[in-house]
């Protein structure tokens, strides 16, 4: 089983939070990049030197909410496939795909690679949306929502009715 | 081979303390065990201590000690241009003389060392003992109160490093370097043919390693220039703060308006890793993700999905003959009837689906946007908390600034502490290359220490292609783990054996006192506290430093300044009889109020002669009349230095009639 990898460049970009101990692990920046990621449909390949490994399962305060991850990422596979909720064996066949019970990621090997592939085109989407590397959490937070928000308002029917 | 260094005496002339001269030895040349030197207050203990230290480690050469910290060593109301401190010392029985000379003109000191085949300018101790004679290690062995709190404090020691020095634990250091050697040779033993190929391969790994040994140091530099200014910092903010509260009603308002910020700073990071917490809810973060979620879920009941275990009965079918609708099956069939069975899900890929669902619903109930108005209530109460801290932040601030307008001294301090902030800033920006992770830059152009690793493990596997040694290479890899884990290991093993044994030694010093030693890293970490009362700290920081001299195949002088000063009268006597087994060579500045309850049992636990010392300004006629009648005196032009018990234990009644 694969293990999520977090970009080398995004785990600077989040130092200050690390170094404050606000963002217990490095898995909070992978979920900040996956977010964004998914909420813009970025998804980027990454050579693995540029990488780091992280865990290959949903870590502390993620592990109970690692099945509504690969339920989000899901949804947003299917529409990235251009997959319709009606199309049964469609889906039958994509889910079967990218999910794997062993994991304790819920994710095949395919499927992590492509959950990795929305944390760094996410972080592409983070560098726009901010000049800076985020220094403090209350800013950073606010911000984050601010930008969500404006970007979902696009896309906000796509995500719900396909 | 164990290193033994001991402490012969020392000799002052033209400093702040009296000119002296001190000479730990006896008449054969061996050194006293234990050297009693008593110095009434205001003598140069002080001074003397910081004078050994610096003779030790080699601090006070440039760029090391500026020309500030060089003028308080001059002796007071003196022209004298210069002045000197002399230390003799026995290094592992052989001779060996440090120098420092003091030029007060130029703000500088000369270091002249002298050992084996003469003398040399300059700090040069023998190279084995170069790992016990540098700054951090010399405050281990020359040692007074403060720095036994320094032990408890990661600013100023590491006590990791002094226990891998005592312990030789370095040489797996060095065993894992000459494994690297072993791989190294074999690199250059290729033919020919491919001698070109292998040149540029060699040539690029040696640059990479000494652009990574150079940025290293480079990091290391800067880091420790970051340390210095944050304490300059520190004091300077301290400073300021004194100043700027110097009026009652100011102190007050400034105090009132600091204690608001502090309260709210709380509230805000309280608050924002509440917000946090809630944002890990992908559902909370936005409705439009809890919808899409619970459009998920409701489309895979639409197309009864997941179904009964549709992937086993095709595995199933496939080893059947015949299909169920009476077809045959051939081999061909079979293995597409396999291939196909992968696109459906198995018994266990629905049960995750399913419990997936559940999940679903039950993080999202049936109000898709109810996560996400609790984390907009959530975000707004986080936007107050963060006005409000502004707000406070801003009083406070003109409060300063009020204070500032009033007083020079304070809008001084300010300017100096503004100044070291950015001084901090550019040192940040300067460190911040050392962790880059961009990789479009050529190697002498990258200066990310990850990066520059990553392309030496790369440029070694090229070179170990090239030169057919995978094989060793992976081996030596295997070799490095194994010696990096054992060091590991050892360092855990030894630290927590030390910290066991200082512990039984706290006990007994202070049974009472419920202190203990809890692990060792760069500091000494108390067992849930941060710390304990002058008397403990310096109790913890026998107990410690007699275990770890004690295991050391290294035996060192131990110096210290008021061994028995700020001790519990109770708990004196034991500490007095641990020191005599602390080290071979024991030496302590005292003042006469130490004398009570720990020169008595120090005596009686010791097998030897003890020597005692007692050095004082000259100007009490009767007190130089003492001394003459009761021990052996050394004049010099402002002290005398008496050596005798019957002196040393009647100074202090000497001291008072003479007041």
């Amino acid at each position: 089983m694969l293990p999520f990898r977090l970009r080398l460049d995004a785990r600077q970009w989040f130092k200050d939070l690390r170094d404050q101990r606000v963002f217990k692990t490095d898995f909070d920046a992978f979920y900040f990049c996956f977010v964004a990621g998914v909420t813009v449909k970025r998804k980027e390949a990454v050579p693995l030197d540029e990488t780091a490994e992280l865990v290959a399962y949903f870590p502390d305060r993620y592990s109970s909410r690692g099945k509504l991850l690969v339920g989000l990422f899901l949804k947003s596979e299917l529409e990235v496939l251009g997959v319709s909720m009606d199309e049964r064996r469609e889906v039958h066949s994509a889910i079967a795909h990218l999910v794997t019970p062993e994991a304790p990621n819920f994710l095949s090997d395919e499927g992590v690679r492509e959950f990795n592939k929305y944390a760094h085109g996410g972080y592409e989407q983070l560098i726009e949306w901010f000049e800076d590397r985020p220094r403090s959490l209350e800013t950073f937070l606010r911000s984050y929502k601010r930008r969500v928000d404006a970007a979902l308002n696009g896309a906000d029917s796509e995500l719900a009715h396909s | 081979m164990p290193a033994v260094m001991r402490i012969l005496g020392w000799k002052a002339q033209g400093l702040r303390c009296p000119d002296h001269e001190i000479s730990c030895a006896d008449s054969d040349g061996q050194p006293f065990p234990v050297s009693l030197i008593q110095m009434p207050n205001g003598t140069g203990k002080t001074t003397t201590l910081a004078l050994l230290r610096a003779a030790l480690s080699g601090a006070a050469a440039a760029p090391g000690w500026d020309r500030h910290t060089i003028a308080e060593f001059r002796k007071r109301n003196s022209d004298a241009p210069d002045g000197s401190f002399e230390v003799r010392l026995l290094l592992n029985d052989r001779r060996a003389t440090i120098v420092m000379e003091f030029d007060f003109e130029n703000g500088r000191v000369a270091y002249k060392t002298t050992h084996g085949p003469g003398r040399r300018d300059g700090f040069h101790p023998p190279s084995d003992f170069r790992r016990f004679m540098n700054e951090n290690f010399v405050n281990f062995y020359v040692f007074d109160g403060e720095l036994a709190q320094h032990l408890l404090d990661r600013e100023y020691t590491d006590a990791q490093v002094v226990v891998e020095n005592l312990f030789q634990m370095n040489a797996f250091d060095a065993m894992a370097r000459k494994v690297g050697e072993y791989w190294d040779s074999k690199t250059q033993n290729v033919s020919a043919t491919e001698e070109r190929g292998l040149a540029r391969r060699q040539n690029r790994l040696t640059t990479l390693r000494s652009h990574l040994a150079k940025c290293k140091r480079e990091q290391q530099q800067v880091q420790e220039k970051r340390a210095d200014i944050s304490a300059q910092l520190q004091k300077k903010e301290d400073a300021y703060q004194q100043e700027i509260k110097k009026e009652d009603a100011r102190f007050q308002a400034l105090n009132d308006a600091e204690t608001k910020v502090e309260r709210l700073k709380g509230k805000v990071r309280e608050e924002a890793l509440d917000v946090l917490d809630r944002m890990r809810d992908p559902h909370a973060l936005s409705s439009s993700f809890a919808t899409s979620m619970l459009a998920l879920k409701d489309g895979l009941d639409r197309v009864k999905l997941p179904e009964s275990a549709a992937r086993e009965f095709f595995e199933d079918l496939a080893s059947e003959t015949e299909c169920v609708c009476g077809r045959p099956i051939d081999a061909e069939i079979a293995a597409t009837i396999r291939t196909r069975a992968a696109r459906y899900l198995g018994t266990e890929d629905v049960a995750l689906l399913n419990s997936m669902k559940t999940s679903i619903k039950d993080a999202i109930g049936d109000e898709p946007d109810e996560g996400e108005k609790d984390l907009n209530t959530r975000i707004a109460g986080l936007g107050s908390a963060v006005e409000e801290e502004h707000e406070a932040r801003n009083d406070r601030d003109s409060l300063r600034l009020e204070a500032e307008q009033a007083d020079p001294a304070v809008k001084s301090a300010r300017d100096d502490i503004e100044s070291l902030r950015s001084q901090i800033e550019s040192v940040d920006d300067d460190l911040e290359k050392f962790e880059s992770k961009d990789q479009t830059q050529n190697d002498e152009r990258t200066y990310g220490i990850e990066i520059l690793e990553k392309r030496i493990d790369d440029a070694e596997r090229k070179l170990a292609e090239i030169t057919h040694t995978l094989t060793e290479k992976a081996r030596r890899d295997a070799l490095t783990v194994i010696i990096n884990s054992a060091h590991k290991k050892a360092r855990a093993g030894i630290t927590s054996e030390l910290c066991d044994q200082a512990n039984a030694r706290i006990s007994e010093l202070m049974p009472d006192n419920n202190i203990s030693i809890d692990r060792i890293e760069q500091n000494l970490i108390l067992e849930g506290q941060e710390g304990g009362s002058v008397g403990e700290t310096l109790s913890i920081a026998y107990a410690f430093l007699a275990t770890l001299f004690h295991r050391s195949d290294h035996q060192l002088p131990f110096v210290v300044d008021s061994p028995a000063g700020p001790i519990d009268l109770a708990v004196r006597p034991k500490i007095g009889e641990l020191i005599p087994n602390l080290t071979g060579q024991f030496i302590a500045f005292t003042i006469s109020s130490e004398r009570a309850r720990f020169i008595a049992p120090l005596k009686r636990a010791s097998n030897t002669d003890i020597q005692f010392i007692t050095l004082f300004r000259k100007g009490s006629d009767e007190l130089q009349r003492a001394a003459h009648e009761k021990g052996n005196v050394l004049e010099t032009g402002d002290g005398l230095n008496v050596t005798g018990e019957d002196f040393f234990n009647a100074f202090q009644l000497e001291e008072e009639e003479a007041v």
